[in-house]
Formats: C-alpha cells, structure tokens, sequence
C-alpha cells in the first residue's frame, strides 16, 4: 500500500512554535497599526457589492444608489433613511468605477421598481476601457457568478474585518507594504506605469457607506498625497499616434454617444416599471475640481446626461447650500462633512423624486 | 472551493473535528465523501452531477469488465467508458474549440457556417477527475487492477477533496488499498500535513500571487507594442515561476490535507527546474499527469518498442495530447508541440553522442551539469511564451523582444518588480539545483526543530500578512 513517509522530528512542537510565533507577530502588528490610526473597517469588495446588490427586487420601493466614490461618500445613507422613512438605500457605487454597467445591471432586474439615485463624477460615466470599465465588470461577473462559497467567505471575512483593523488590503496588505519601499525606476519605465491609485482613507459599514478616515481630513499628509494621485488619473491620455486629434476627437464623441444611449435605455427601463431616476453631482475641490472643468465640461457631460434621460438631477454648483462644503482630498467629503451635505441635499432631492 | 480561502479553512476545520469525533471507518468515509461533494458544489452545485455520471460509469463498466471473458466484450464496456468521460470533457472543454476550427475551415474553402457561439462553463478540475476515474478503467481493462469491491470506496477515490480539482492524478491502485483500513493521522504526521498546507499556500498565496503575478500579468498582458528586452525576459522567468509555485502549491496543498486525514497522496513535482534534459524535467514536472501520459498514452501507442521514428511520432502524439489537455487553444498545442521536439531531439543526441567522451565528460561534472540544467531552463522558459502568451501573435512579438530582434521595446517593469522576480527566481533555481535529489522530507529532517518552526511561523505570517485574494489557481482552468 501506498504510504508517504513522515520526517523524523517533533513536527507537533515546531507547530506549536510556529503558531506562536504567527499569533506574536500578528497581534504585535495589530497592535501598531492601531496606533497608527487604522480601525478595523469591512473591506469593500467584489462580494460585498454582491451581497448588496443581491437585495435589489427584494422588496417594492426601494432605493438603491450607483455612481463612484463619491456618492459613496458623500451620501449619507442614514440621513436618506430618516428624510424619508425608509430603509438605508443600497448603496451599490463602487470607487474608481465606469457606473454605466453597474445601472444597466441593476435596471435589468425585473423586481426593482423603486428609486434610483445615480452619481456622478463625470470623467468616469465615459471613460472608454480600463481600470474603471474593469472595475464594474469583475463586480458584475462576480455577482452573476456568485458561488456558494464566495457567499458564505464574504460573511467570514467580514466576522473578521469587523474586528482586525490590519484587514486592510490596500494599504496593509503584503503587496501594498512592498510597494512602500522607495525604489526610483528607470525613467524610460515611468510612462508605461501605471499611475498610483489613492492610498488608504476611508472605512465603510456594512451598508457600504464610506466614511473618510480622520488622517485624511484637511491638511493632513495622507490629504495631500492622495491629491497628488487624482491629477493622472484624472487626465485623460494623449491620442494614440495613429489618430489624428480629429479622428480621435471623433473617436471621443461616438463613445460618449454610445454610453449616453445606453444610460438612457437603463433609465427608461426603471422608468417604465414605475421607478424614479433622479442624478447627483456631488462637489469636488482645487485642482481636480479644474481637471474635470476641462477634460469633462458640465455641458458635454451632466447637461447631455439630463438631456437625454429626461431625468431631474442635483447639481452641487446649482445650489449655495450644496457648493458650500470643501473636500479635503479634492475628491471627497470628510465624514462629518457628508452628514451635513446630505442633509441639504435631501430637501432637492425630495422636490426632484416629486417632480420626476 | 478554493484553498486559498476563508471559507476553506472553515470548511476544514469543522470536517476535521467531525472526522475524528467519529469511530466508524465506513461513517468516516461516507463523511469525506459527502464533504468532498460540498467542497465541489461550493463552486457550481449542477456540475456534481458530472462527478456522478463519471463515477457511476466507471463503476459498471469496470465491475462488468472483471466479469467479462471476451475481449471484444471487455474493449466494449472500456469504450463505454472513454466515451463517457472523454465525451464530457470534450463537450465542457473543447466543444467552443472545435466549433471555431470548424468555421475557419470551411471559411477557407469559402464557405460559411454561423452558428451561435456556445456559452459553456468548464467545470472545474473536469480533467484531473477525468484522467483519474480512466486510469481506474483502463488499469481494470488491462488488468492491471481489480476493480473496487465497495462503491464508497471507489466515490471517495473520484471524488477525494484534497486532489479533487485540481491533482495529483491519484491512481485507484495507490487509493483505494488506504480505503481498506481506518485512516487516522498520527500526531506527528497530522503536523507534518498542516505543514506541508502552510508550505503550498506560502507558494501560491505569497510567491505566485504576490511576488510574480503582477509582472507576469504586467508583460504577457501588454499589447501597445514590443518590450525591451529586459522586461520580457523577466517577464517570462515570472510566468515561470508563477505557474512552479501555484501548482506545485496546489499539490503540495493537497498532500498535506490527505495527510490530516490519514491518506497518502504521491508527489507531484521535483525540483523541475533543475532537470537536465527534457525526459529529466517530465519526471520532475506534473509527474502524475506526465506518468499518465506515458502509461495510458505512450506506451499503448508502440512507446519506443517499434523503432526510432515511431517512437518519436508516439512522443510528439503524446506531448500534443497533453498540450491540448492544458486547454483548448493551438498555442497550447504548440507548447506540447515544443516539448515533444525536445524530448526527441534530447533522444536523437544521446544515441548519437551518448557515448562519446566529451558527453561524457559534459554529463559527469558538475559544471557541465549546470550548464545543461539552464539549457533546458533556458528551453523551458520558451515553452513557457506559448503556454502563457493569448494568442500567436503576442507569442511572436514577445519572442521577438527577448532575442533582441526589435529594439526600442517599451520598458513597462517598476523596479521593484525587476527586484521581486529577480530574488524570487534566482532562489527558486538555487533551491531546486541543491534539493534536486533531496525530498521535501529528507530536507525537513536536516533542520533543527526549532528552526523548523521559525521557517513555518514565518510563512504563516507572511501568508496572514498578504491578506490573501481570490485568485484561483491557474490549473483550475485545465
């Protein structure tokens, strides 16, 4: 009969050592990045958003929320709840996303008639490929593919997110930790890279809703880092030399045509049923505020998107109460911020869902 | 479900404290069994009925093959068997592929087929429990073997968790004797197990995924043009390192959970890229598949019993049926292709010049040893651009930048990639050249017990540390 052999040795006492040693360094790590400020937070991934988006239809009139960080910030879910009386929407934006995908999908779903609140961060809604296109797929497949272990891990992940604050893959993970060794590249690489996405700096309940992490609030080094980081991927790339700055300028708007006909089939979708569309822009600062000025104008991007909807939005420039708040990052309310702009927004919210 | 998942170690964890919580060897069993399905159905419950199907037939036709006299009747039920199981494997896997080819030839007699592209999922490890359940037929047919008097034990063997998805290629003849009598691991051997757990997911989770994943992906996944040379070498040295650690992870993964469980499951690889010469590297890479291979391939197609170019058509035969295997494309034809060139080449040169005294010379010392050991690392590692690479195209253009042949390729590595592979690769190799004739065991032995656990503590915490992901193993698509 076949029979492996086992090595000679106290393989039971070196495994004891083993875990001590783990557990000791570990809970030493714990310990440290708790003093560094981190806390522990649910880790918003591809099977978090599926175990949200998973009660969409469930019950008649609800609300559910699509768009980018943003929304996911700056819209606090609690404040909607208690204006209206409802549940906490379901949140179902996800950060550095192309929503375009995450609504066709959610307008597909038979069962959901009730409100929908999309966000806009305008580059993003007609960004062609890449990461942010990327993004919406892998939670979609995730979701349309959704196992059964994949259901069952997310809950055990989050019984143990909810408790270690060193769960934390973006910034405290192996990888990222590498990433922080200061190697200068070679400068024929440094195009080709891509560019850094933000570091850590928000947690997010079970409901999704993000808050901004304290380290991150006006005038810190994180704020001031992660502003560095929103200038390239905010900024378009050049035209491929094989195009023309017509033909690409061409190029450009077909593709904004094409996710314009698309949002408006999904809007008409949840219309027909009975649901409410209404769009939000949410603010944003300085430079980036100057970026999207210029690479995604207000009338080529959210003006096209009412326009061709038929949809009321909420546009923070529109409103002194909504223009009012300032983002530490550029990108983002801070957490006691949010509360505040979602509290004046829901008055325009309530007048744009009536008048929709 | 994967390894590399909290759910896993759930899973686990609660079978092993039932497992041992019981005192009946035919309850135990029953209970592996029924695990093993939930540890398949987590993935897609429907495809059990695959395991089902596969293991129902096999088990008839090998029960009523024992009973036949006549061969005609016995080579009968085998073809019920290969038709069965190869018949789903072809349906699951290659049925896109065939359809494909079959529009590109017609459409090259200029005439036109269209017919909906097929929207089929592969289910899981479909051909390692494919391969296992035919080895267990044919070795009955052959009769090599008697066929399982329990059906249990022979639905454990089809179904076993541990090398369910994704290998080792168990033979029913090393499985099913263990099934005979309770298995229980001793304590020693319960911690050697987790060790060898600790072992493969340090592989998988920490070297494949974090330390060459990304540069792997980062060269084969470009596609605005050629690569500095550089970058594509070290781009494929990654791939080569990635699909050692994944793999070998997986496998090493698996013995090591049979063994918390009391099964002894056979090694699946041995420091392969310290293989000199490419038969060398087949008995050190994926040996339970290349051992199929030989034995339920080879050696029934004439193996090098009917002279010299026969043996080389039955070796290219071969070696294209395990390119294919790997998956349903042609550059995976070609990898097997390449392989298959090489062994018979490698034959061609021993029989020429196996005698003379500068082979000789060349074979026994270790200088000359070396050199040939990065031959056939330098060969494999061309084997590697097809296997990984999307398409031909990409192939091409990425050999063509590691030759140097278009120049002003693009340099798309950090440098801290170039670091990470070039430390990862360059101990791999090193590990491999001093453990080459050293088992994993043996190698165990050698260290203080002490210093054991600091190396095992290390990868546990280090496996912590990468907070892992849900990258599947790359085999899961075979």
């Amino acid at each position: 009969m076949f029979q492996r052999s086992v090595p000679r040795g106290k393989w039971a006492a070196s495994g004891l050592l083993a875990a001590v040693l783990a557990v000791t360094i570990i809970a030493g790590w714990e310990i440290q990045v708790r003093r560094m400020g981190y806390q522990p937070s649910l880790n918003d991934t591809a099977d978090r958003w599926s175990l949200v988006r998973s009660r969409v239809g469930d019950q008649p009139g609800q609300t559910v929320i699509v768009g980018s960080s943003r929304i996911m910030f700056d819209f606090d879910l609690e404040t909607y709840a208690a204006r209206f009386g409802t549940d906490r929407p379901l949140q179902l934006a996800m950060p550095g996303t192309n929503p375009v995908a995450l609504l066709e999908h959610v307008a597909a779903e038979e069962d959901f008639d009730g409100t929908l609140i999309l966000g806009v961060a305008p580059g993003l809604w007609f960004v062609p490929q890449g990461m942010p296109v990327e993004n919406a797929n892998r939670a979609i497949g995730r979701y349309d593919n959704w196992s059964p272990a994949q259901k069952f891990g997310v809950r055990v992940a989050g019984f143990l997110q909810r408790r270690l604050a060193f769960i934390e893959p973006e910034d405290l993970a192996l990888g990222p930790l590498l990433r922080r060794i200061p190697l200068k590249d070679r400068p024929g690489a440094v195009p080709n890279l891509p560019p850094a996405l933000p570091a850590y700096f928000a947690g997010m309940d079970d409901y999704r809703q993000a808050r901004m992490w304290d380290r991150c609030d006006f005038g810190t080094e994180r704020a001031k880092l992660i502003q560095q980081t929103w200038i390239p991927l905010f900024t378009p790339p050049p035209p491929p030399p094989q195009l023309s700055a017509e033909e690409f300028g061409e190029m450009m708007k077909k593709n904004t045509e094409a996710y314009l006909e698309r949002i408006r089939v999904a809007v008409d979708k949840v219309r027909a049923r009975g649901g409410k569309v209404v769009f939000v822009r949410p603010p944003s600062s300085g430079t980036l505020r100057e970026l999207e000025n210029k690479f995604s104008p207000r009338e080529k991007t959210w003006d096209l998107m009412l326009q061709t909807t038929g949809a009321p939005g909420i546009h923070f420039e529109d409103h002194p109460e909504l223009s009012a708040f300032e983002c530490p990052e550029w990108s983002h309310l801070n957490a006691a911020d949010a509360v505040l702009w979602s509290q004046a927004l829901m008055p325009f919210l309530e007048d744009a869902l009536n008048g929709s | 479900m994967l390894f590399n998942s909290l759910t896993f170690v759930v899973f686990f964890a609660v079978l092993l404290a039932i497992y041992y919580s019981l005192r009946n060897w035919p309850l135990q069993k029953s209970l592996l069994l029924a695990a093993s399905y939930v540890f398949y159905a987590a993935w897609n419950p429907p495809f059990v009925i695959l395991l089902w199907i596969s293991t129902l037939v096999d088990w008839f036709a090998a029960k009523r093959m024992d009973r036949e006299e006549t061969h005609g009747r016995r080579l009968a039920l085998l073809w019920v068997s290969l038709v069965a199981n190869l018949g789903l494997l072809g349906f699951f896997k290659y049925g896109g592929f065939v359809m494909e080819n079959f529009q590109n030839v017609i459409g090259f007699y200029g005439m036109t087929f269209e017919a909906a592209k097929p929207d089929i999922i592969l289910p899981v490890g479909i051909s390692f429990y494919t391969f296992q359940t035919l080895s267990y037929t044919m070795d009955v047919y052959l009769r090599r073997a008697k066929p399982s008097r329990s059906f249990l034990d022979f639905a454990l063997y089809v179904t076993f968790f541990p090398q369910l998805v994704a290998g080792p290629i168990v033979r029913a003849t090393d499985f099913l004797p263990q099934c005979l009598t309770p298995r229980r691991a001793t304590r020693e051997m319960f911690s050697w197990g987790l060790f060898l757990m600790t072992l493969g997911m340090f592989q998988k989770v920490v070297l494949a995924d974090i330390m060459l994943a990304p540069t792997a992906e980062t060269v084969f996944g470009w596609s605005k043009g050629p690569l500095a040379t550089l970058d594509a070498w070290l781009g494929v040295l990654a791939f080569s390192g990635q699909i050692f650690f994944d793999f070998a992870g997986y496998s090493t993964t698996a013995i090591g959970a049979a063994l918390c469980f009391g099964f002894s499951l056979p090694d699946n690889f041995r420091c392969p890229y310290a293989a000199i010469g490419f038969s060398d590297f087949w008995r050190r890479w994926h040996i339970s598949l290349s051992s199929w291979l030989r034995d339920y391939l080879y050696i029934p197609l004439g193996g090098n019993r009917k002279g010299r170019i026969r043996t080389d058509l039955n070796l290219m035969i071969t070696m294209l049926l395990g390119g294919l295997w790997h998956g349903a494309s042609w550059t995976f034809v070609a990898w097997g292709g390449m392989h298959g060139a090489f062994l018979a080449i490698e034959r061609l040169l021993k029989e020429r010049y196996g005698k003379a005294g500068w082979a000789r010379a060349l074979t026994g010392g270790l200088a000359g040893r070396i050199f040939l050991g990065l031959v056939t690392y330098f060969l494999v590692n061309l084997t590697w651009v097809f296997f990984r690479a999307s398409d031909f195209q990409s192939a091409h253009l990425l050999l063509l930048s590691m030759f140097g042949i278009i120049r002003d390729g693009a340099q798309v590595l950090p440098n801290l990639a170039i670091a990470k592979v070039a430390v990862v690769i360059a101990a791999l190799v090193i590990t491999h050249w001093t453990h080459r004739s050293i088992p994993v065991e043996a190698a165990a032995e050698r260290l203080p017990g002490w210093a054991h656990g600091l190396v095992w503590g290390t990868m546990l915490t280090l496996i912590i540390l990468s907070q892992g992901s849900d990258n599947a193993f790359i085999y899961f698509q075979f």
